[in-house]
């Protein structure tokens, strides 16, 4: 049983879990921790008093918690999810299906930087989380091995505990790519003058183009020359076309110049794809 | 022994002759297709030229002549849709796998050309035309209300008489020239190539000139009604026209930028190059 099942079958986890389950809980820390944790999350809740609706202290423990990963302005410090971080990684290596999952954490994560503070969310915002969590089936009843949770009454629902797991699930996939070794930093900007110039500071650097000529050169040897030619002819005009954007951020004309060596080598692309083809 | 050789030498040279001429040989083929309004014909030949004109009545005429028995003519049509492929088979030259075309069909059509070495010619049509070449020339003629694209590496580009259609042009090395070209849209992207124009610039449309180090020359009338912008980041400009001075954050510099308004100011015209030269000239 890989990790991504087991993930799918956790609701319906009860007394009669199957060997395959088990087996699966024994060889897997991370599922193991999971399971630990929601058992904990399950015997706590039975302590809490029913309420049709959790109190505004829950609400901006998620509030404080997002805002501590920069989600939204603010933030308090969340040492207790550090200590997963280096089990995670180590299993992350090893499992696809859960590095996939990080890696779409990591997208949102990355993206959700981009948001600007803003200013608390209302009360509303809340509740649609909520009901959005409860349309998604993410509340139900959960059965697991050993204590069991006692059924919820129709007027008492598990389900502000759902956002508060969703949230610590952000906060742990976005801890987890804080942690991460070889995360790529790099802000997306529409600022010109952050062009990075790497991939065209040496025309004949690029291993892809090099490839590329190779293969025109193959298929029709009397335009190879000339292919190469213009391919390092357009990547200097994109060369020259960055630095001036760079220098002159806001000057329409630098970045008109850049959209057309850009379309240029995009045509460049195009015509080699198609006659390496033929 | 004698007679074995000469025998030899005699099969040798069968075999030899007979191999020119399989090479040699010159075929001609005509393809008839019945297509309905809007049809829309492509041709895709590696080496050898293709011509296209218009013909009456609804249908698509190809005379092919190939110059070997080295390449094929496959057909394909789908509804009023002709494809023209040249079919290179194993051991074919620029020369034994060339094609020629020479094609008829219905004005509204759309075309698609594309060969590596030309050259491609288009006349007379009304449809939307595309045009990919890598070397030979392109040339298109009295074309009205279709969209012009073409794509070229260093062939160079011709046109004359196009109008009323969105032109689209980008080219690495190629001579780029126009001559009386308007429409609502006319965009020329080239890198070393330089571009001619000679019109008017009218039909109140956008005209877009930028080119790397190629050198820009426009040759306007005298009562042309444009607001033009001109400038080169690293090369020279000259402007033999009296502007107005255009309301704009533009920063003219002298003999590197300028821009400015001549008469009701209808077409917006840019003229960028990075390091070529740029002439806005009076037509005597």
């Amino acid at each position: 049983m890989t990790c991504e099942e087991f993930h799918r079958v956790l609701p319906e986890l009860g007394s009669g879990n199957s060997l395959e389950r088990v087996a699966h809980l024994r060889s897997c820390s991370q599922c193991a921790g999971l399971l630990a944790d929601l058992n904990e999350i399950a015997r706590q809740a039975r302590h809490l008093q029913a309420s049709d609706e959790p109190g505004p202290q829950v609400w901006d423990s998620i509030e404080i918690a997002l805002r501590n990963e920069g989600l939204i302005r603010g933030g308090i410090a969340m040492p207790a999810l550090e200590a997963h971080s280096l089990e995670d990684e180590v299993h992350l290596q090893s499992c696809q299906p859960c590095a996939t999952v990080r890696a779409d954490l990591d997208a949102i994560s990355e993206q959700a930087r981009l948001l600007q503070g803003g200013e608390t969310p209302s009360p509303r915002v809340w509740n649609s989380i909520e009901i959005a969590l409860r349309n998604e089936g993410l509340i139900r009843q959960l059965e697991v091995e050993g204590p069991r949770i006692r059924h919820a009454s129709p007027s008492w629902k598990l389900a502000w505990l759902a956002p508060l797991a969703a949230a610590a699930a952000v906060i742990l996939g976005i801890v987890m790519f804080e942690y991460s070794d070889g995360r790529q930093g790099s802000a997306h900007t529409t600022d010109l003058a952050s062009v990075a110039p790497a991939q065209s500071q040496d025309s004949t650097a690029n291993p892809e183009e090099e490839q590329m000529v190779r293969l025109v050169a193959e298929r029709m040897p009397a335009l190879g020359a000339a292919f190469e030619a213009d391919l390092k002819a357009v990547n200097d005009y994109i060369r020259e076309a960055e630095s001036s954007a760079r220098a002159n951020p806001q000057d329409e004309t630098a970045r008109q110049h850049l959209m057309s060596a850009y379309g240029q080598r995009a045509m460049i692309y195009e015509m080699a794809m198609d006659r390496s083809l033929q | 022994m004698g007679g074995r050789a000469e025998r030899a030498t005699f099969l040798a040279t069968v075999v030899v002759l007979a191999g020119s001429a399989f090479a040699a040989e010159l075929t001609h083929k005509e393809f008839h297709f019945k297509v309905h309004r809007h049809s829309s014909v492509s041709i895709l030949n590696e080496y050898g030229p293709i011509s296209v004109r218009p013909v009456s009545g609804h249908q698509v005429i190809v005379n092919a002549v190939l110059h070997s028995a080295r390449v094929t003519v496959d057909s394909n049509q789908r509804g009023s849709r002709v494809e023209i492929v040249s079919h290179l088979l194993p051991g074919a030259t620029a020369e034994s796998g060339k094609v020629d075309y020479d094609v008829q069909l219905p004005a509204d059509a759309r075309v698609t050309l594309d060969s590596s070495t030309g050259p491609l010619y288009a006349e007379g049509l009304r449809g939307d035309i595309v045009l990919v070449g890598n070397t030979g020339t392109v040339e298109v003629r009295n074309v009205s209300s279709g969209h012009v694209h073409i794509k070229t590496l260093d062939g160079p580009v011709n046109l004359t008489n196009v109008t009323d259609g969105h032109v689209e042009i980008t080219s690495v090395g190629g001579q780029i020239a126009m001559k009386s070209v308007s429409g609502p849209l006319v965009q020329v992207n080239s890198n070393k190539g330089n571009i001619a124009y000679d019109g008017d610039f009218g039909g109140g449309g956008q005209y877009l000139l930028v080119t790397n180090s190629g050198n820009i020359e426009a040759i306007a009338p005298a009562l042309a009604s444009i607001d033009v912008v001109a400038e080169s980041v690293k090369g020279k400009v000259v402007n033999d026209f009296s502007l107005q001075p255009a309301h704009s954050s533009f920063v003219e510099r002298a003999g590197s930028a300028f821009a400015g308004t001549l008469g009701k100011a209808a077409s917006s015209v840019k003229l960028l190059s990075f390091s070529g030269k740029i002439h806005l000239k009076k037509r005597p």
